[in-house]
């Protein structure tokens, strides 16, 4: 138990330290590269939503820190077996499904632009180099 | 393990199926899109080469163990192996996360050169989140 409210410390100080770095990088970013205003507003889209959930993150650790009763079900909720067996097995299916996916769009989408096209295709081989290469870890560490 | 040897017949006749259906459907598309570019006839012809060539190994590997009961027996215990299961669904789930961070960063940085290619991805990144949410919101009802 104490070494989940540890976990937790660490979380909320991640969470500080990427709200503050974010806004370093996005002032530095926007200074420094002359980005089109699409790229601008990317960068402000990314920005926010990753300040917004840090924040979030911020405000719902903080009572769980406080709460002794709030941490033990917050560690029952993380420890438990059915939760991790749900994400294991999502993650297996939500691949699939994405690679099939993004395979019949670059299908549909040779038919108008080339560009999508090679974009979803390397998309797809990154998927596939990743599963290798995270394969390969599991292999020698499990 | 009789189990085990319908499941390799059942793959085996997907398989044939496969490559039936998708040679049909690529004569289907070749007559249907006359006026389409090259680059997509191309990418159809290279889809199907691939997909038929991939389906014909899969059979050649199913009738090996068809016909030999030692190597069927061989693959029964590695499907059932409980260090590979483990070892897959580790994969994926890793595998899942570092794919949706590379797509996130490389919206950013594709913004600098070209519009249609970050919001391509951006669409991908979309996409592939509703699916995590509609496949776990499925698994939760199911487990």
């Amino acid at each position: 138990m104490e070494q989940f409210r540890k976990k937790l410390r660490r979380r909320v100080l991640l969470s500080v330290i990427f709200c503050l770095s974010g806004l370093f990088i996005y002032v530095a970013l926007i200074r420094i590269t002359g980005a089109p205003e699409y790229t601008k507003g990317i960068l402000f889209g990314v920005l926010s939503g990753s300040l917004t959930v840090s924040v979030f993150n911020i405000f719902r650790l903080m009572p769980l820190l406080q709460d002794e009763e709030k941490l033990k079900k917050a560690y029952i909720a993380e420890t438990d077996e059915r939760n991790t067996l749900i994400q294991k097995e999502s993650a297996r299916t939500v691949l699939s499904i994405s690679i099939m996916t993004a395979a019949l769009a670059a299908i549909a989408a040779s038919f108008f632009n080339p560009v999508i096209t090679l974009t979803l295709s390397a998309n797809i081989i990154l998927i596939g180099i990743v599963s290798i290469a995270v394969t390969a870890y599991y292999n020698k560490k499990l | 393990m009789e189990k085990f040897k319908k499941k390799i017949k059942f793959r085996f006749q997907l398989c044939t199926m496969y490559m039936c259906s998708g040679t049909m459907l690529y004569f289907l598309l070749q007559r249907l899109t006359e006026n389409v570019p090259d680059f997509s006839r191309g990418m159809l012809t290279g889809l199907l080469v691939g997909g038929d060539l991939l389906a014909v190994v899969y059979m050649i590997r199913c009738c090996v163990l068809l016909r030999d009961e030692k190597k069927l027996k061989e693959a029964y215990i590695k499907s059932k192996d409980e260090r590979n299961n483990e070892i897959s669904k580790e994969t994926m789930r890793t595998a899942s996360v570092i794919t949706l961070m590379c797509t996130g960063l490389a919206i950013i940085i594709t913004g600098f050169f070209s519009i249609t290619v970050s919001m391509t991805l951006f669409a991908d990144l979309t996409v592939s989140t509703l699916i995590v949410l509609l496949v776990n919101a499925f698994y939760k009802k199911k487990m």
